[in-house]
């Protein structure tokens, strides 16, 4: 059973829940200041449970809405991928306390790297 | 003259006598030495440094030397030299100079030791707990000789007042002078009585140390940046964390001696897998590898975010767009349709027995179903609690609202109301009137209940309100991917050989771990995928062969470990039995990178274990909850106190299991995966919830994959 046959049937959710998500997500956890600055970084995506900026689940959800339909979400993915981008200090690490888990740095490469082609991106077929 | 024969007999039976008795009491004495001799090497000897907390019971952070030996005849490696581990002794009482506790070496179980204070330091004996718990060694070995050569005591440190002081930065300055090293610590709230670390020289020069606290209850250290400058000083910039205990609790106000130990890097005898270090630089040199030059490689190769600054142009369209997009209220559940509660457990109280999650799981006295913890549950219901602040309209719900026949709920600001409506339930939407509340200004929220005469019934309720400013519309491109190669590489780098030096190079206790949990057995799994990832990564964008292959060596070689820390006890890796909402399934993706790197056929058949643990523990509704690390089994005591969800999100083994099938062409666990879809489907997909066991929205690496397949 494939997405599409999924979707279809009764009760089930389609890709509009996905859309909520990532609206959702926006919506509640990100900032949009006017300019980007180190104190304050534009689009980061907060942890809801520390309030601090996490820099590889704002790359993540940059690579969700870019992959969504749209100009609006695609603009909003491009701007969370350079705030990402924007929070890399010269030693390659990132301005988040929550990168101090290597893992979380090591996220945060790999979607930076998919998100500008260098890796490879496949998501998981579901059929 | 000779003596003659009669008289020589007799003093010759004397002397074979004599021999005789002496040849019986050397071989008893040589049984004694042998039995002797063998009886220690039963014994697992242990020297413990650290001094005990004030406080004298409880928790304490020490690290002990074993002296390789047998316990209940398991076998502790062989070494040359000595073996350190980290571990948490908890019980502890200190009686005279005698100290007996429990001491939990990382993760393993418990083990029962004696120890007596000697000069300064511990030495006791150890022996496996009652519970038989396998003793197995995490510790790193170094040939004698180097060990003390830079041990560093700091006598005036002063543990100060804190309360839950967060994540704040020290700095450890230290010169090498004819005593050995000396140095201060300033701009510290410091609690590590013990410390523990390792340098690394090269042609005598100190290049570099990772400095952490002992023990896995204490502060967290891990030192990030470490430079000598020209006057030898050893620099350490320290992260500082603080402990668990310290959560919303003052700290007592102490001084302390402080000692750190830091020990040259000599030859390294890693576990069983013997990867040596040489004993000069040179041929360490070849094994640390690119360590040094990397970091002063990924110093020099990232330019500054200003270089693409001028692209962060606001687009009013876009701005438009989205304005009109926030009037859509947030998704949100439906008391008595969709999820307003949260099935819950609570790990307390201990002495119920019966933890086991049953198939029906019906009347188990800690199952419970509550009300969805507030200020997490942002998409089922946006409690104003704590206050909201958000872009779109939510849904807020008036928290303990009175039976009334309708409720009045209200927006003001700090002159005058703005905006009100009546609802016949206790919660409301705000899509209605969002576009009447201005942004980017504090606001009150207000609700009540009233009666048929629209009289106030009962308490009000008031809360905050921030509408946040709409997205500026700007949407800067990347770099050029030469760019983004050295920037992706850059930040490999620093994952992989920050994980990889502190968890797998030097201690693969928990002195540096850098999870902030007291579970090995997660971090283990999480470390590994560390260093899966972080070489997966280099493998894939590196030009130096070297690297790369240096890069893939150390994930190897983490890998092996995680293999090797193998209980087997239950047919299940012992990091694949405790399960939370990530944790196996990071271990199997960790498994993947690692086949992908290497393609050595034991990470294969681990990941495929893996998924057999996935699919041994999955509940019947197709997701998973907590398994015991010893059993395997479902059980959720024994976790952190507090109330805890037992449902997690799927997405994670999901994540894992598709990606299982998909590399590897494994179709066996097909109906586990869709088991999962299913879930997913029906609750996170639905609820907008992807939660884990806090109860938070945890937007996953799986999640996020999961999202995108879907």
């Amino acid at each position: 059973m494939d997405y599409a046959q999924r979707w279809a049937e009764p009760g089930s959710v389609g890709p509009q829940a996905v859309e909520d998500t990532l609206r959702w997500c926006v919506s509640q956890a990100t900032s949009w200041p006017a300019l980007p600055d180190k104190e304050h970084l534009p689009g980061t995506w907060f942890n809801t449970r520390s309030g601090k900026p996490n820099v590889w689940i704002t790359a993540w959800l940059g690579i969700c809405l870019s992959r969504q339909g749209g100009e609006l979400n695609k603009a909003k993915g491009a701007a969370l991928l350079a705030a990402a981008v924007a929070s890399q200090s010269t030693d390659g690490s990132f301005d988040s306390p929550h990168q101090a888990y290597a893992s979380d740095t090591a996220l945060a490469a790999e979607a930076l790297g998919r998100a500008a082609g260098i890796l490879r991106d496949e998501p998981i077929r579901r059929d | 003259m000779d003596a003659p024969l009669h008289s020589t007999w007799p003093r010759l039976r004397r002397q074979i006598r004599v021999t005789g008795w002496r040849f019986l009491t050397g071989l008893v004495l040589m049984a004694v030495v042998w039995l002797t001799r063998a009886a220690e090497a039963d014994v697992v000897a242990l020297r413990l440094w650290g001094a005990p907390s004030s406080e004298k019971t409880g928790n304490q952070s020490l690290v002990c030397r074993f002296i390789p030996g047998k316990a209940d005849g398991v076998a502790i490696r062989p070494g040359r030299g000595w073996q350190m581990w980290s571990v948490d002794a908890t019980g502890v009482a200190i009686d005279g100079n005698q100290l007996r506790g429990k001491v939990l070496v990382t993760g393993m179980g418990g083990w029962i030791v004696d120890v007596k204070q000697v000069d300064g330091s511990f030495h006791g004996t150890a022996k496996p707990d009652s519970n038989g718990a396998a003793v197995d060694v995490l510790g790193w070995m170094e040939d004698d000789g180097d060990f003390s050569a830079c041990d560093l005591f700091i006598d005036d440190a002063v543990t100060k007042s804190a309360k839950d002081t967060g994540v704040g930065d020290a700095q450890l300055a230290l010169r090498k002078g004819p005593d050995g090293w000396t140095g201060k610590v300033a701009q510290a709230d410091l609690i590590g009585k013990d410390n523990s670390g390792e340098v690394e020289d090269s042609g005598g020069e100190l290049i570099g140390a990772l400095i952490g606290p002992v023990g896995n209850r204490q502060k967290k250290w891990l030192a990030t940046t470490v430079k000598v400058d020209a006057g030898q000083n050893l620099l350490a910039g320290l992260t500082v964390r603080v402990g668990l205990k310290s959560i919303n609790e003052e700290l007592p106000a102490t001084s302390a001696k402080w000692k750190i130990s830091l020990h040259r890097l000599g030859s390294l005898v890693w576990g069983e897998a013997m990867v040596k270090f040489g004993d000069t630089p040179e041929a360490k040199r070849a094994v640390l590898g690119h360590v040094g030059p990397m970091w002063e490689q990924r110093v020099e190769a990232i330019p500054k975010v200003s270089a693409f600054t001028a692209a962060w142009t606001p687009n009013p369209a876009l701005t438009k767009a989205d304005r009109a997009e926030n009037l859509k209220p947030l998704p949100h559940g439906i008391p008595g349709q969709t999820e307003f509660t949260i099935e819950a457990g609570s790990y307390w109280p201990k002495q119920i027995r019966d933890g086991v999650r049953h198939a029906d799981y019906a009347g188990t006295a800690i199952w419970m179903r509550i009300a969805a913890p507030a200020s997490e549950l942002w998409t089922t219901r946006q409690l104003a609690t704590g206050g909201f602040a958000g872009r779109a309209a939510p849904v807020l719900e008036y928290p303990n609202a009175p039976a009334a026949a309708k409720y009045r709920f209200s927006i003001s600001n700090n002159k005058s109301e703005i905006v009100n409506w009546i609802s016949d339930k206790p919660w409301t939407s705000l899509a209605d009137v969002w576009e009447e509340v201005p942004e980017e200004t504090p606001l009150e929220f207000r609700a009540s209940g009233i009666d048929a005469d629209a009289k106030a019934v009962g308490d009000a309720f008031v809360s905050t309100l921030y509408r946040k400013g709409p997205f500026p519309g700007y949407a800067p491109p990347l770099p050029a991917k030469d760019e983004m190669r050295q920037r992706v590489l850059a930040a490999a780098r620093t994952s992989l050989y920050q994980e990889t030096i502190a968890a797998f190079q030097y201690d693969m206790g928990p002195t540096f771990y850098a999870y902030p949990t007291i579970k090995s057995w997660e971090t283990v799994g999480k470390r590994m995928f560390t260093a899966a990832r972080g070489a997966s990564i280099i493998s894939a964008l590196s030009e130096n062969g070297d690297e790369r292959a240096m890069a893939a060596a150390i994930a190897d070689r983490a890998g092996r470990w995680a293999l090797d820390d193998s209980g087997g006890k239950f047919g299940i890796h012992r990091l694949q039995r405790e399960h939370w909402w990530c944790t196996i399934s990071w271990t199997g993706h960790g498994y993947l990178d690692l086949y992908a790197l290497t393609g050595n056929p034991a990470y294969r058949d681990a990941a495929i274990d893996v998924a057999r643990a996935l699919q041994k523990t999955q509940l019947k509704e197709g997701n998973w909850t907590f398994t015991n690390r010893m059993t395997g089994e479902f059980d959720i005591t024994g976790h952190s106190n507090g109330i805890q969800l037992l449902d997690f999100d799927a997405s994670d083994a999901l994540n894992f299991l598709g990606r299982l099938r998909q590399e590897l062409n494994i179709h066996d666990f097909a109906d586990s995966e869709k088991h999962a879809l299913e879930w997913v489907l029906t609750h996170s997909a639905r609820s907008s919830w992807w939660r884990t066991q806090f109860g938070h929205n945890e937007l996953k690496l799986s999640t996020v994959s999961t999202m995108s397949a879907l």
